[in-house]
């Protein structure tokens, strides 16, 4: 089920809030835990039920497992019980994830030897294994206390987290389960929660969908092997850039505004990412849980920067690698994690070289911002596209390789001028030729509107700030609003402002397609 | 959290009650204590769930009170929703319920040509059948299949008048985005079928786009620029002031070939025409052939004709390159008619060329910059006026009325007989025109040769 349709939104919520409380309330804390869970799991079933199994079994297998390896015992057999548990979640991961991948590869340099059926991913398999093998390292090492097995299934399965993370750690969600207040209907988790899930479901539906209008048809093009002109890559590449971040921070703040409505709060997942002005500070912003995760549960057991300069540039790359290979099974995805393995790299040479001076200007961190987020935008470009073709249209169109396309009608407006532009290689061809139902006027405004959006507007949690709406990951990392007077209070406006958002998110869950035929 | 939770029962009037003046002052300026009361937390839940139910209703009834796209049969007030403006960037959404509302027994069908030109009251259609214009803008020959096979699901068609362009057999020319198969009550085998109206019915009724919809209805009545009549047929009261102000009728001409040669013609992103595209999924001609096949299971009275077009218009079709497809094209139409009207031993449908070099087509061209000079028969080289039209369907339907005598050559019957006899006779026209036009014809070559892809 997605958070962004009707029936989560005017049934499966309600409903599963109010027999939460109405059970809650009335001291059956167990019962009420356990209709969470099982709310949850419907929520995932509604999508495949097949895979509820697979999903169930798993919960039991690393419940046990990390039961045996936080009891006392020889640490050696501990150490290959772990091993194991890691293995077998790691070979499911593997099995739905990635089987296909290696099949395609395997028949691609020898030849179709393997024969595979195309296997469905099962939702959310990436989140919940990071999850589990998190677990299961830290119930080795002993920093697991006796969980109790409710609290557990809750901690996987918890809907709001399920599908898209953040990525929870045991460590900040299982002592919250145990929490008596919990239970007691709070009209001001309520109200806070609703409110943060309003404003991701704008980012999601408005935003991120809205913009994808022009990103999807972009992208499209360039698979199928059109090489796309200047504007065209530029706006493709820009559109990507900001869809993504709407869609995946809208999410994150659907996900924490309703865990709030439980009364649980989830880690911070973004913090405006593209405001960063160096690429280290960027992996502090986006997805922040899973840069976490690669940094204690990869980077650190690599053994991180301990090991001379030389062993950490090498660490940082093998983490940025798996982390690409961990967004989904293809070699974009490596180029991807490759190319900000190398962003780090430099960015981390160059700290040492000048020790961050050039931060402290105006200047430099302008520059500073520009390199960064260019870097980022071109990164995006194979994360996105389906095929090496696609990245090279997109990129070669960036730098102009393409050529560049005008609007026909801009030819007979520019007379002379325009003729003149012609001879050094402009077409005329229109400014998104290749890019069907893109209008340059309505694209550009978008893009425009969304930067502004990004670079200079507070964020969900900047705005929520008193009444910390998620855990952080970096202490201080939600920064005080430059205007206080933004912060959201419980008054009429904040009321106001929130229910306009609400019914325009709602309005905006569906579109009227429109088709309008040329002519005066 | 250890202020004490609001009371689960306590209502909002008590709530409201029992705040004082100063609490709703201090809410309303948002300087209230430094930690909100639980009561203010109560209130501001009360009013976005409140609010948001109201503001729903309101505008869920506005959109189906002034039904901006036509689907829910709601009273019309003039003045306030008689004219919907919006009506004409939603054609097949409104054309797919006027079929399931209405239930036609015959349809005119084709592209805009046929929604502009095509009467569907003309007396040899009306009122002896309940006609409807259900030809789409733009229309692929598939959607034209689609529609044909949704209305024949919703009612057994007795007559129909299926007029064909050229453009529309491009395999690589997309259906309209506003194309959806899940409002047509037929699958393409012609089987009938339960649809789900929910999706239509949410996005009509709570959905921006509706309600922006509703609005602009409201606020732009006066705007009949594009009015859809009751039987489908697309009426532009404005577009001879529209046409004059955008430049005349020789500026319209040349944008309209314009978009033939950016568009129609080699559509984006492949810039390609051809019946059959590279990777053999799409077949025009196979979309074709299920339109005569169920017109000939149905047992319809079926009519086809090629529609008229201005003189130019062939002239940019020879200088795109396009001429030989083009003869193609009309020997394949004439074959597949004479095959599956054999296939099914029946006779074969009538089948009438209009376009080519005739009396009504070679309507001279006001020259560039004239906004005054109007002409009788088209509006721009692509698009004929009704009065054409009337005098199409007299042809097709073997109607003759003395008020408005058809000349000669227009209309031609062609059946395999005839067929290369009469490319031929349109190829020396051809020849001809070039020579008495030569001015019309470079523009057309320039026009071509500046936009054509390359």
């Amino acid at each position: 089920m997605l958070f962004n349709s009707y029936p989560f939104i005017f049934l499966f919520l309600p409903v599963s809030l109010f027999v939460f409380f109405a059970i809650g309330s009335r001291g059956h804390h167990r019962v009420a835990i356990a209709w969470l869970i099982g709310v949850s799991l419907f929520f995932y079933a509604w999508w495949n039920p097949a895979y509820l199994g697979l999903l169930l079994a798993s919960i039991l297998f690393n419940y046990a497992l990390g039961i045996s390896l936080s009891s006392e015992g020889h640490s050696s057999s501990r150490k290959w019980l772990l091993i194991f548990g890691i293995a077998v979640n790691l070979s499911l991961l593997g099995y739905y994830k990635y089987a296909n991948f290696f099949v395609d590869n395997i028949n691609f340099v020898f030849g179709d030897i393997l024969a595979v059926e195309a296997i469905i991913l099962p939702l959310g398999i990436s989140f919940i294994t990071f999850q589990k093998i998190a677990y299961l390292v830290d119930a080795y090492k002993g920093e697991t206390k006796e969980y109790n097995f409710l609290h557990f299934c809750l901690f996987v399965t918890f809907f709001p987290q399920l599908i898209a993370g953040p990525i929870v750690h045991h460590r900040e969600m299982m002592p919250q389960f145990a929490r008596d207040d919990l239970y007691q209907l709070s009209v001001r988790r309520h109200a806070v929660g609703f409110t943060i899930f309003t404003i991701g479901l704008f980012k999601k539906v408005v935003l991120a969908d809205g913009i994808a209008a022009y990103a999807t048809p972009a992208f499209h093009a360039a698979d199928s092997g059109i090489a796309l002109t200047f504007f065209e890559a530029w706006a493709g590449a820009l559109a990507y850039t900001l869809q993504l971040y709407f869609d995946f921070s809208g999410y994150s703040d659907m996900a924490i505004g309703l865990a709030r409505m439980f009364g649980i709060r989830l880690p911070l997942n973004f913090n405006s990412p593209y405001k960063s002005t160096n690429i280290i500070d960027f992996w502090r912003r986006w997805h922040m849980t899973l840069s976490r995760f690669v940094r204690d549960y990869i980077y650190i057991p690599l053994g991180g920067n301990k090991k001379g300069p030389v062993r950490r540039h090498v660490n940082l790359m093998v983490a940025m690698l798996l982390a690409g290979l961990w967004h989904g099974a293809g070699w974009n995805f490596m180029v991807w994690g490759g190319l900000h393995g190398g962003f780090l790299i430099v960015n981390h040479a160059w700290r040492s070289l000048f020790g961050g001076r050039a931060a402290t200007t105006r200047m430099g961190r302008a520059f500073g911002w520009t390199v960064t987020f260019l870097a980022v935008v071109a990164a995006w470009v194979p994360f996105r596209a389906e095929t090496i073709t696609g990245t090279k249209s997109i990129w070669f169109g960036m730098i102009g390789a393409n050529g560049v396309s005008l609007e026909p009608e801009a030819l007979r407006v520019l007379g002379r001028f325009g003729e003149w532009l012609q001879g050094l290689g402009v077409t005329f061809d229109g400014i998104f030729a290749h890019v069907a139902g893109a209008k340059p006027e309505v694209a550009g405004s978008w893009l425009l509107a969304l930067m502004m959006f990004v670079l200079f507007l507070p964020n969900t949690q900047q705005l929520m700030r008193n009444y910390h709406p998620a855990f952080e990951t970096y202490k201080g990392e939600i920064q005080r609003l430059r205007w206080r007077w933004m912060a959201w209070r419980p008054t009429v406006i904040w009321a106001n402002l929130t229910m306009l958002l609400f019914v325009f998110d709602v309005l905006s869950l569906t579109k009227v397609s429109e088709f309008l035929y040329f002519q005066f | 959290m250890n202020k004490p939770a609001a009371k689960p029962n306590s209502s909002l009037l008590s709530r409201l009650r029992s705040a004082g003046p100063a609490t709703i002052s201090s809410r309303l300026l948002g300087k209230g204590p430094v930690t909100p009361s639980e009561r203010q937390f109560a209130a501001y839940l009360d009013t976005i769930g409140i609010g948001a139910v109201v503001l729903l209703t309101i505008i869920i009834l506005m959109n189906y009170l002034v039904d901006p796209y036509s689907i829910f049969g709601s009273p019309s007030w003039e003045g306030i929703n008689a004219n919907k403006p919006e009506l004409f960037k939603h054609l097949r959404l409104t054309k797919a319920y006027a079929v399931k509302t209405r239930k036609p027994d015959a349809l005119v069908i084709g592209s805009s040509r046929t929604e502009h030109g095509l009467d569907p009251e003309h007396p040899a259609l009306f009122p002896e059948f309940n006609t409807y214009n259900l030809a789409l803008n733009g229309a692929t020959i598939y959607e034209n299949l689609r529609y044909f096979q949704h209305a024949n699901a919703e009612r057994r068609l007795k007559k129909v008048v299926l007029a064909i362009d050229f453009f529309q057999f491009n395999a690589y020319r997309p259906n309209a985005p506003d194309f959806t198969e899940k409002r047509l009550s037929s699958d393409i085998h012609g089987d009938k079928r339960k649809i789900a109206i929910i999706t239509d019915m949410l996005e009509t009724l709570a959905s921006v786009d509706a309600t922006t919809a509703s609005l602009k209805t409201l606020f732009q009545q006066a705007n009949r620029d594009n009015v859809i009549l009751p039987r489908g047929q697309v009426e532009q009261p404005d577009k001879e002031a529209i046409v004059m102000m955008h430049g005349g009728r020789h500026e319209a001409a040349l944008y309209s070939e314009l978009n033939y040669v950016t568009h129609l013609f080699f559509p984006r992103p492949h810039k390609k025409f051809d019946f059959v595209s590279e990777d053999g999924s799409t077949n025009t001609f196979d979309y074709f052939r299920r339109i005569l096949e169920e017109a000939h299971r149905s047992k319809i009275e079926f009519y086809m004709l090629i529609s008229p077009a201005h003189a130019r218009q062939w002239e940019l079709t020879a200088s795109t390159g396009l001429w030989d497809k083009w003869e193609t094209w009309k020997r394949e139409i004439v074959r597949l008619n004479e095959e599956i009207a054999q296939e099914r031993r029946r006779p074969p449908f009538p089948l009438w060329d209009f376009s080519g070099f005739n009396t009504y087509t070679m309507e001279a061209l006001p020259v560039l910059g004239d906004k005054e000079t109007m002409m009788r028969w088209f509006w721009e080289s692509s698009h004929y006026r009704k009065e054409l039209g009337d005098l199409v369907l007299d042809r097709v339907l073997n109607y003759s009325d003395p008020n408005r005598p058809i000349a000669n050559d227009f209309g031609v019957l062609l059946t395999s007989e005839n067929v290369e006899k009469h490319l031929a006779s349109i190829r020396e026209a051809h020849q001809r025109y070039r020579q008495s036009h030569r001015e019309e014809v470079k523009e057309i070559d320039d026009l071509v040769k500046k936009y054509q892809p390359h």
